[in-house]
């Protein structure tokens, strides 16, 4: 019986270690409500002061970088996509479990929502990332319909057929991303729609909140009253807002103003942040990098003024906050980069990153014509190598070959690139080539090829060529 | 309640749990309670009828053993014996009518129209909106076996109800089979107090059988029912490849989909100690196809045999009178199946099959003495089994086509529009299953095939062959089985639930 017992418990040990790493392996991570619980949950206790929470328009508008970099606020995003306010309650209600902050920021943009449940995809954003307990079984009891409970306890069933899309970042820590290393739930965006502002400061009409969106945007300004906490609620301002809306955010100012709480709408604010929907939206919702540095740092003024809130640069405790905002600034680094569009502009930006570089000079071109010395100067290559391929960063050539065939492999973290120069009997001539985790790097036959690594964000943030035959026009 | 359901993966567990703990006399009320639960989560009004079939059995077994036991009577008088005939029919008439009325009642009705309508008599255009019960030819065959054998003598005649209750409603066996024999489970429910629970070996031969199961329905059959249904849904659109895949297809689908219930019922039982009688043992291997029925639905099969064909005269009357035993006994087989011609042609064809295998063997036989043709090697063995399941396949285009006119003209495209290209292009690939899927599939396939072939070259059941290894190789399989139904199994929001094919008849 005994030796029963033991073979039993052994064998149902190693089904649940199997079951367990493949649960790892195949749940869902998505960066806009999932991932941002499980790196809250490995923040150390008490050492985020500024909470901000909501939805997109919370996570794509509040730059944690530019807070801690302007103001040193260690602040953290626990937001989801669309995320309804009883959600937005839960994740309170969680966070409070670990977190005393000295203020939280409710971004109020769901306070329009006008539904009883929100789509399946986003009752597992809103719910999955949550560790298990008796909030998030009400969580989940308040996000679905009865009926549908079942599927969305079991977690699983909803995403075991994820084996067709099974990639990298499911096996590795953080995806395999040094984004997520010191995350704070900020989203940069990078695109950019050309929209034009909207004034609807002349909307003072207001229309009732939906019954269900108002009874949890009351209990999240009550949770963080009785928790001594003090709370301010926030619209983030987006180009596309409508005049419904705007009746709905007033009705939700005047319920802040039931419990004594700020209120405020950026929305009226375009003077006070300065944005331009022209160069500063990603979308009809949501603001792109620069408008996130221009809200943010406007966000950061008021908070700053109005709250009592701790400034933490120096302090080694905080350090993730100081590397995630220098990620952030090396991410949009990278972006200014790619949107140059010459030569001139390339070269100047260039420099700004943690960055190394693998040129090539290929084809007929050489050191010696003067726009290829501009370029080679810049890097601080000295000219008399009329053609090659280097390896480089700003303080220096780590490898080159002008020469004979050669060739030289490097694994910066976890990438494998492989820089090459062969002698090709079809053209008679040496070859250079760049090969990036299989695949080529080359822009231009004749002419200078330069790829750029980030160190910083562990990616290539570009690959241009300068065409010899075409005045060295920038090609990407 | 499916047994690839979350329903029943909370309520088993449950069962078995009390069932371990309760004292001895209440095991049997306990399962009968579970097994009525069971069979009404599905719609509480079925308890209705079991339980009418269950009582009219129960009192016509009664009935007959104490007629009979009027020994002198019963023997020597012979009116007693007549008696005891006249309880067996009401027995018989009673489970047949209630079979009739629910399962048969629109198919009669619209005989009689058609009749009607034939003989210019006017139009009867009426249907009972009457539900169909689940397993309902399933209790009904296996209660009328019991009173049959009680007017047989082949068994005492119960007087416990709520042992011959649990006897009809057994939950894992109520739906789907195997249809039991009194013989066998009723033996076992009487003796139910004296089953020995603690028996690891057994509880472990039983998961694994459940395991097995579980990965034949929801990896096997329920993937490649999404092709098959794609195909024969729209064959008109298909050419030969694509619907020689779906026949061949369905044929592993139906075969995956009954034998994982009788496996997943069998192991259910064992975890409780209970013996079912096997359903299923490599069909496909059958060289034959009265060796293939010797191995499909074992426990319908014999029912037959023995309720049906012997009692009509077997092969005792000579060769035309078993001729058409044979085929009586193939075309209601084929009604069992459903209440539709398609199911009727499906049993004919297999009569047919059967009728001129009996006709021909020996002809057969002496062209291959005569042309020294090698019958007892493994090549010639091959191509038997091949023309077996190939004779099989066919018969089942009647079975999953929606009307026989259907089935004709899948068949008919079959021989006229050939498209082997597709074999050699990924066109099989836009059947509803990719690149990935099919991988799966073959990949679940091959397993399949190494288990039945063990069962086949071994008679080892997959449980019995897994004990018998070291440890490692059996924790190994089970676990991957499990991991494969966790991550390939056919469930979740996304995926259209197969109710178990056989559920319907």
């Amino acid at each position: 019986m005994k030796k029963t017992v033991i073979r039993i418990s052994c064998f149902l040990i190693l089904l649940a270690t199997v079951l367990n790493i493949t649960n790892h392996i195949f749940k869902v991570k998505y960066g806009d409500g999932i991932y941002g619980c499980t790196k809250f949950y490995e923040l150390e206790d008490n050492t985020v002061d500024v909470l901000f929470l909501g939805s997109s328009h919370a996570f794509e508008g509040f730059n944690t970088g530019v807070l801690w970099s302007d103001y040193g606020m260690a602040t953290y995003i626990l937001a989801g996509s669309d995320q309804p306010l009883w959600n937005t309650y839960y994740y309170l209600k969680e966070a409070l479990k670990t977190q005393k902050p000295e203020l939280i920021v409710l971004e109020g943009y769901l306070t329009t929502y006008q539904r009883e449940y929100i789509d399946d995809s986003r009752i597992i954003k809103n719910n999955f990332g949550l560790k298990w307990s008796g909030d998030k079984i009400d969580s989940i009891k308040i996000s679905a319909p009865e009926e549908r409970w079942g599927e969305f306890f079991l977690e699983y069933v909803q995403y075991h057929n994820r084996y067709t899309e099974l990639s990298r970042e499911d096996f590795l820590p953080d995806q395999g991303k040094a984004l997520y290393r010191d995350w704070k739930g900020f989203g940069c965006n990078m695109n950019t729609s050309r929209l034009e502002n909207r004034d609807v400061s002349y909307v003072t009409e207001r229309v009732p909140l939906y019954q269900k969106t108002e009874t949890y945007y009351r209990r999240i300004i009550e949770l963080a009253q009785e928790n001594n906490i003090p709370i301010t609620v926030v619209i983030s301002p987006y180009a596309e807002i409508t005049e419904e809306q705007q009746k709905l955010y007033r009705t939700a100012e005047e319920i802040a103003a039931e419990y004594g709480v700020d209120f405020k709408n950026y929305n009226l604010c375009y003077q006070e942040t300065e944005l331009d929907f022209a160069t500063d939206a990603a979308d009809g919702g949501h603001l792109n990098y620069k408008g996130s540095r221009k809200f943010s740092e406007a966000v950061g003024e008021y908070l700053k003024n109005k709250y009592d809130i701790s400034d933490r640069r120096g302090d080694s405790r905080y350090q993730s906050w100081e590397n995630n905002a220098e990620f952030i600034k090396e991410q949009i680094d990278n972006q200014i980069l790619t949107e140059t569009s010459d030569m001139e502009s390339f070269l100047s930006q260039v420099g700004n990153g943690s960055y190394s570089y693998i040129i090539s000079i290929d084809g007929s071109c050489h050191s010696g014509m003067e726009d290829v010395k501009a370029i080679m100067d810049t890097f601080h290559i000295s000219g008399d190598e009329h053609q090659g391929i280097w390896y480089t960063d700003m303080d220096g050539v780590i490898w080159y070959s002008g020469g004979a065939e050669a060739e030289k492999y490097i694994k910066p973290d976890g990438h494998d690139i492989c820089m090459r120069r062969v002698w090709r009997e079809d053209t008679a001539d040496y070859a250079n080539t760049l090969v990036v985790d299989n695949t080529e790097y080359k822009k231009v036959v004749n002419g200078v090829n330069i790829t750029v690594y980030s160190s910083k964000t562990q990616t290539i943030v570009d690959s241009v060529g300068f065409d010899a035959d075409d005045l060295f026009c920038l090609i990407r | 309640m499916q047994f690839n359901s979350t329903h029943f993966m909370l309520f088993f567990p449950i069962v078995v749990a009390i069932y371990f703990v309760v004292p001895k006399k209440l095991r049997s009320i306990w399962l009968l309670v579970a097994s009525y639960y069971f069979y009404m989560s599905w719609n509480p009004q079925y308890a209705l009828l079991i339980g009418f079939s269950t009582v009219v059995t129960f009192l016509c077994g009664i009935g007959i053993e104490r007629i009979k036991s009027r020994t002198e009577e019963y023997l020597c008088v012979g009116r007693g014996k007549i008696r005891a005939a006249y309880v067996l029919i009401i027995a018989l008439v009673v489970n047949l009518l209630i079979l009739i009325v629910f399962k048969y009642g629109n198919f009669i009705l619209e005989l009689i129209d058609y009749g009607m309508q034939i003989f210019h008599i006017g139009n009867f255009n009426r249907r009972t909106n009457l539900l169909l019960p689940v397993g309902i030819s399933f209790y009904t065959f296996q209660a009328l076996g019991y009173v049959i054998d009680v007017f047989k003598g082949r068994i005492k005649a119960e007087k416990n109800l709520i042992r011959y209750a649990l006897f009809v409603s057994f939950f894992p066996q109520l739906v789907a089979g195997p249809i039991e024999r009194s013989g066998n489970l009723l033996k076992q429910i009487r003796s139910v107090e004296n089953i020995k629970l603690w028996n690891a070996r057994r509880v472990t031969a039983g998961a694994i059988l459940m395991i097995w199961g579980l990965f034949m329905k929801m990896v096997i059959a329920d993937r490649i029912s999404i092709l098959v249904n794609m195909v024969f849904d729209n064959y008109r659109m298909y050419g030969s490849t694509e619907l020689i895949v779906a026949a061949v297809g369905f044929a592993i689908q139906i075969y995956c989909d009954f034998s994982s219930y009788s496996l997943i019922a069998i192991g259910s039982a064992g975890v409780m100690g209970f013996e079912l009688m096997e359903n299923f043992n490599a069909p496909y291997f059958a060289v034959s196809i009265k060796d293939f029925w010797d191995r499909w639905h074992i426990s319908l099969s014999t029912w037959f045999r023995d309720y049906l064909y012997i009692p009509l005269g077997g092969n005792r009357h000579g060769e035309v009178r078993k001729a058409i035993n044979l085929m009586i006994v193939f075309l209601v087989s084929g009604l069992w199946h459903g209440a539709a011609w398609k199911y009727v042609a499906w049993g004919g064809i297999h009569g047919v099959y059967r009728i001129a295998e009996e006709m021909l063997s020996e002809p057969y036989n002496r062209v291959c003495k005569a042309l020294k043709v090698k019958t007892a090697c493994f090549s010639y063995r091959l191509l038997q089994t091949m023309v077996t399941f190939a004779m099989v396949t066919f018969a089942w285009i009647f079975f999953r086509a929606d009307t026989i006119r259907d089935a004709f003209r899948f068949i008919k495209r079959i021989l006229t529009k050939p498209t082997p290209w597709l074999l050699f292009n990924g066109g099989l690939y836009n059947l509803g299953l990719d690149r990935v899927e099919m991988n799966i599939l073959v990949f679940a396939l091959l397993l399949l095939f190494l288990v039945d072939y063990v069962r086949y070259a071994k008679k080892q059941t997959i449980d019995i062959f897994l004990l018998e290894q070291n440890i490692w190789f059996e924790w190994a399989v089970i676990i991957v089985l499990i991991l494969m139904l966790f991550i390939f199994g056919e469930y979740g929001p996304s995926f259209d639930p197969q109710q178990f094919i056989y559920f319907q008849f």
